[in-house]
């Protein structure tokens, strides 16, 4: 354990402010590398200054907290940067982090050490080697919850590849006599294939985050709409505000809808107007400052989400703002709802042959609430449907297994290649096979150790 | 000594594990008695007259570079010899060499009386001796009793033993030596548990009656090739060739039409677990019923003698069906059979019975070591016997136990591997057992284990002042290596500015293109191009064995009340109030530990040590 882990210690999407904590001996070293500030970060002393990224240009106004070993959550010395809660600020941050010599943390692994550090008293730590035992016992179990069933079974396939040509290079050299070496050219071929099924998977990654992260979609309309009536309808409970006045919604709300296989992150944001000068004098200047920061916040969103869930009341003629976000989001991915049909369909009548993809109904009615949500979710899935048997690679700490278990064959491949001995491959060819056995849930007991804290939420 | 001792250390036992012990702890400083059942047949090898092979090798050259005798006694009696896994690479590269068997024994027995502290006397022990959970003494069939505050058993098959051929069984340790009966009994009563295991050798045959033009010949290296650091490189006598031959459809019909006359088939007589990667014929030809032939390897035993061994053909089935068999083979049409092939049944300890130091758990002072331990072959033995007789000696002179890493020395993995995991058929060292095997090489035996060797008093001053001049030749050539550039001298078309450390890492180099311009002779540069190239793999494995060490560095405190740890399963609790694991790492590879066990181990040892880590000072 001697590397430094970072994470988003944050739930995503939530709160004003995002914590990335990076523990481990580095951190002290990050935290000069990717903070910047007047004062000397002191022990347990937060201070303010800005995150840098990786070429030192400032990402982020935060707030940096130092904690040294022992006396922090983990044991280990520990960095937490406070920064602005939208996820793009606080992804930027982390990748400063990792870039500045941290690892992204495995599931659960801050808990890990804090536990293996022994920061839980006794009975916490009773209560998780419970889990850890009820997990234990079902390992298989897991390991297939863990892994979609392709995944899972795709790496038992390549770890038996490995393990076969492990067996017989082992038993080529405990029983020189009686079993000849495997000859260079056919193992050549064979873990080649093996690294070509790993190259897939790697790529198969941006797949899986769709999975497990979400698809980012932006409810964006002008104000009254009914874009927080949406969300709540899709939700099936009461989430956002929603009121007759214009302006309800002021900052942005994010929530995790299921669309069956996939998972969306959708963003209820402040209705956008266009704020021309004078028009809205009559509103006291700080009321105005705070739609201001609300519509630019939705613009925000608006420009990070990959779908568009754009909101129009079709009961009235199209107002201006309407038209200008029709405008902007054309081309996009989205979804053009028209909404209020119980109350009439102007607005629609007015543009719907123009916009392909517009759809008129309302929230208060349950079929065109199931409409939207699978228009989203054809967008998100796109032309591809989602192949549960189609191997899949879910979080970071997956993709991190797979790129050592290529790493190992490939540089046995290279060994093979120079000419050099075989046995100088078994070495790397065992690192590989132990990387997919951590995949699989199938060996070391580290490995179990880790999927059983898959379950706390990273950065507790 | 005390007064009321008869020696420092008792060795009982005089096979390959006892001898070790017994030179090793007289080595040491310590006044030692070897009791042995029958002096002329010390060192013996009751199977096949080979020392060394892939892994075995390592061990002997381990044993060696710590100050042992088994590389010495092979390196004068070897009648062939050569290396083994030359192409697959240095790591697992191994010297396997057959012995001539009586010359072996001899030579054995030579060094043993030429031992100022060592002593032997015949007799057979009975009975261990024991108060207040010490060993006192041991007592002899005959009544005499030897009196030693540490006493190493080293009886191999003996315990229990019983042999088998076809309707024929006796109890007997080996063919024609009587078991030891009433030391199995005497175990049992002080509490250890014991295991039947089995094993068998072959039939031997008479070289004379044999055509060797219709055989394969093996032929031995044509240069002397000595496992010791120590020995003077010259063969000692004449060098043989082996032989090879493989078995046919109708030597498996014999062994098919006769299974019902088998002790471990038809006869089902034998219950002990035998060794999977040393089948008897009667094995091969059931379990691998698909292949249509075996190997069989024609070994002589001997300069004097016409014996000769029969590898790959080890059996337990009757006399006159062993020789229908003998006669299937190509070139034994006419054989003559000396001596049949047999099984041997026999009590093991299981070896979780003991620390690291090959001291019992349940009787301080009292080690076990060598087949005893449910190893199987020389080296294991010889190997367990001079970790027992060095701790053995370390015991009495107060001192702390000497522990092996497994990073360190196939021994550190024999040992860690018999005293967490246990056995459950006869082990053999196999190079697939070591995790570390690219450290762990024929060729640097020497670096790992020669300043430990002399550090403990085992390894003389004279050969760890040779050792002393070896390694700096060593480095000093390593060092001009990196910077001596090929010259005139660049071999196959290489640049001239090209150093040779550079030359080196390519495969296609070897030591010999390179050894005039290094100015370094035969072994050295040898020595220089082995750790040339393997450098990055090395590296490799270090990372990794410092990314291990946190778990092996982490000691479980002796005085841990297991049984009142409610967080642990009743498993893990059992399981370590049994073995008692000296580290984290150790109790990680009991079989039945789960991750949950160890992690809350973890959490509890880290408490009971307060802070472990160091407050960093500030920035
Ligand atoms: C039939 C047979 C087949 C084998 N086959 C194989 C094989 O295929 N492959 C392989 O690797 N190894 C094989 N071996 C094993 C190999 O011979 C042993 O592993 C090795 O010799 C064990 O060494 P040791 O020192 O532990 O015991 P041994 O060499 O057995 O020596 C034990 C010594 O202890 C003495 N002794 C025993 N009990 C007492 C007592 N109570 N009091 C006093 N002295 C006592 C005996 O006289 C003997 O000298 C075989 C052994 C036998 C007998
Ligand atoms: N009749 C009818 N009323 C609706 C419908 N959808 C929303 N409304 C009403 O329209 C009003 C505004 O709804 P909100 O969901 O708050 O609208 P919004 O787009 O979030 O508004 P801001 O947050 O202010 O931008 C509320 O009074 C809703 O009850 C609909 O389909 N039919
Ligand atoms: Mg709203």
């Amino acid at each position: 354990m001697s590397d430094t882990i970072a994470a988003v210690a944050t739930p995503p999407g939530r709160g004003a402010i995002a914590i990335v904590r990076a523990s481990g001996p580095a951190a002290r070293f990050i935290a000069n590398r990717v903070f910047s500030s007047r004062r000397k970060l002191r022990e347990r002393v937060a201070t303010t200054g800005h995150v840098l990224d990786a070429s030192g240009a400032r990402i982020d106004q935060g707030l940096a907290l130092l904690f040294l070993a022992p006396r922090s959550v983990t044991g280990e010395d520990v960095l937490e940067l406070h920064v602005h809660g939208s996820p793009a600020v606080s992804r930027e941050v982390l990748t400063s982090v990792l870039a500045a010599g941290a690892r992204l943390a495995g599931p659960g692994e801050f808990t890990r050490r804090a536990f293996l550090a022994g920061k839980m008293d006794l009975s916490a730590a009773e209560a998780v080697a419970d889990l850890i035992e009820a997990e234990h016992r079902s390992a298989a179990r897991a390991a297939a919850a863990r892994l979609s069933g392709g995944l899972a079974k795709t790496v038992e396939r390549l770890r038996s590849q490995l393990s076969a040509v492990l067996e017989e290079l082992a038993a080529s050299i405990d029983f020189p006599d009686e079993v000849p070496s495997p000859d260079p050219p056919t193992l050549e071929q064979r873990l080649h294939a093996v690294m070509q099924e790993l190259d897939a998977l790697a790529r198969s990654r941006e797949h899986g985050r769709l999975v497990r992260e979400g698809v980012g979609v932006a409810l964006v309309g002008a104000p009254n709409a009914g874009k927080s009536s949406l969300l709540n309808a899709l939700l099936g409970s009461e989430r956002a505000l929603v009121s007759e006045l214009a302006g309800t919604t002021r900052d942005t709300l994010e929530e995790t809808l299921s669309l069956g296989d996939v998972v969306a992150r959708v963003i209820d944001t402040a209705g956008i107007r266009h704020v021309s000068d004078g028009a809205s004098v009559v509103e006291p200047p700080s009321h105005a400052l705070l739609e201001a920061a609300g519509i630019a916040r939705a613009r925000a969103a608006l420009e990070q989400a990959r779908i568009a869930l754009v909101v129009v009341d079709a009961s009235v003629p199209l107002s201006r703002d309407a038209d200008a976000i029709i405008a902007e989001t054309r081309g996009r991915e989205r979804v053009l709802f028209y909404n209020k049909a119980d109350l009439g369909r102007i607005a629609y009548d007015a543009r719907a042959e123009s916009e392909r993809d517009a759809c008129l109904g309302s929230v208060f009615c349950d079929e065109d609430v199931a409409d939207v949500k699978e228009r989203l979710r054809s967008i998100a899935v796109g032309s591809e449907t989602i192949d549960v048997a189609r191997p899949m690679l879910a979080a970071g700490w997956q993709l991190d297994a797979v790129l050592e278990g290529r790493r190992g064959v490939s540089r046995a491949l290279d060994t093979l290649r120079a000419g050099a001995p075989v046995d100088l491959t078994s070495g790397d060819l065992t690192t590989a096979f132990q990387a997919l056995g951590m995949l699989s849930g199938r060996d070391a007991s580290e490995a179990l150790l880790d999927s059983i804290f898959s379950r706390f939420c990273i950065g507790k | 000594m005390s007064r009321n001792s008869d020696a420092a250390v008792i060795v009982v036992g005089g096979g390959h594990a006892g001898v070790e012990a017994a030179l090793a702890a007289a080595r040491m400083g310590c006044e030692t008695l070897v009791i042995t059942g029958d002096p002329d047949r010390i060192c013996t090898l009751p199977c096949n007259p080979s020392i060394g092979g892939s892994a075995k090798g390592q061990l002997v050259r381990e044993i060696d570079a710590l100050g042992g005798e088994m590389g010495r006694l092979i390196d004068r009696t070897e009648l062939h010899v050569r290396f083994l896994n030359e192409s697959k690479g240095p790591s697992v590269r191994a010297l396997r060499a057959q012995a001539d068997k009586a010359g072996y024994a001899r030579a054995a027995l030579d060094v043993l009386l030429a031992e100022p502290r060592v002593h032997i006397a015949s007799g057979f022990v009975e009975r261990i001796i024991v108060e207040h959970g010490d060993v006192r003494a041991v007592a002899c069939a005959d009544g005499r009793v030897f009196r030693a505050p540490s006493v190493v058993l080293a009886t191999g098959t003996f315990l229990g033993g019983r042999i088998y051929r076809g309707e024929f069984s006796e109890s007997a340790g080996r063919l024609g030596e009587a078991p030891a009966l009433g030391l199995a009994d005497d175990l049992r009563g002080h509490g250890f548990p014991t295991a039947r295991l089995k094993t068998g050798t072959p039939p031997r045959v008479d070289r004379k009656s044999l055509d060797f033009s219709v055989m394969s010949a093996q032929e031995p290296s044509p240069v002397p090739l000595p496992f010791s650091y120590r020995s003077v490189p010259c063969f000692p006598g004449p060098q043989l060739p082996c032989y090879i031959v493989q078995t046919s459809e109708a030597t498996h019909k014999l062994v098919r039409d006769n299974l019902h006359r088998s002790p471990l088939y038809g006869l089902d007589l034998i219950r002990g677990i035998g060794p999977r990667y040393c089948p008897s014929i009667e094995d091969k030809v059931v379990k691998f019923a698909h292949n249509p032939t075996h190997l069989v390897f024609v070994e002589p035993e001997g300069w004097e003698t016409d014996s000769t061994y029969v590898g790959g053909f080890s059996t337990s089935l009757p006399a006159d069906v062993q020789l229908e068999m003998l006669r299937t083979l190509p070139g034994f049409e006419a054989v003559q059979m000396l001596r049949p092939g047999y099984a041997v049944e026999y009590d093991h300890v299981p070896p979780t019975e003991l620390w690291p130091s090959f001291e019992t758990r349940r009787v301080a002072g009292l080690f076990f070591c060598g087949q005893l331990n449910g190893t199987s072959g020389y080296e294991e033995a010889a190997a367990q016997g001079i970790v027992a007789g060095i701790n053995a000696a370390r015991r009495v002179q107060g001192r702390e136990p000497v522990l092996f890493a497994r990073s360190e020395s196939y021994i550190g993995v024999l040992i860690d591997d018999l005293v967490t995991k246990g056995v459950d058929e006869p082990y053999r060292m196999l190079t697939s057992r070591a995790e570390h095997r690219v450290l762990l090489r024929h060729d640097n035996a020497d670096l790992r284990l020669s300043p430990l060797g002399h550090a403990i008093g085992l390894l003389p001053d004279e050969d760890f002042e040779d050792f002393v001049g070896r390694r700096e030749r060593l480095e000093s050539a390593l060092a001009r290596a990196r910077t001596a550039r090929l010259g005139d001298a660049a071999p196959n078309g290489l640049p001239a500015w090209m150093t040779v450390a550079a030359a080196l890492r390519r495969p296609e180099v070897a030591h010999t293109d390179v050894a005039q311009t290094l100015g370094a002779e035969e072994p050295l540069a040898e020595r220089v191009a082995i750790e040339i190239k393997l450098e990055g793999y090395v590296q490799r494995q270090r990372d990794a064995v410092d990314h291990a060490s946190r778990n092996e560095k982490t000691l479980l405190p002796d005085d841990l009340r297991y049984n009142e740890i409610s967080a642990l399963s009743r498993e893990a609790r059992d399981k370590l109030t049994r073995y008692r694991p000296r580290s984290l790492g150790a109790a990680s590879r009991i079989p039945g530990m789960s991750p949950a066990d160890v992690a809350v181990l973890s959490v509890i040892v880290h408490r009971k040590g307060g802070a472990r880590h160091s407050e960093p000072a500030p920035a």
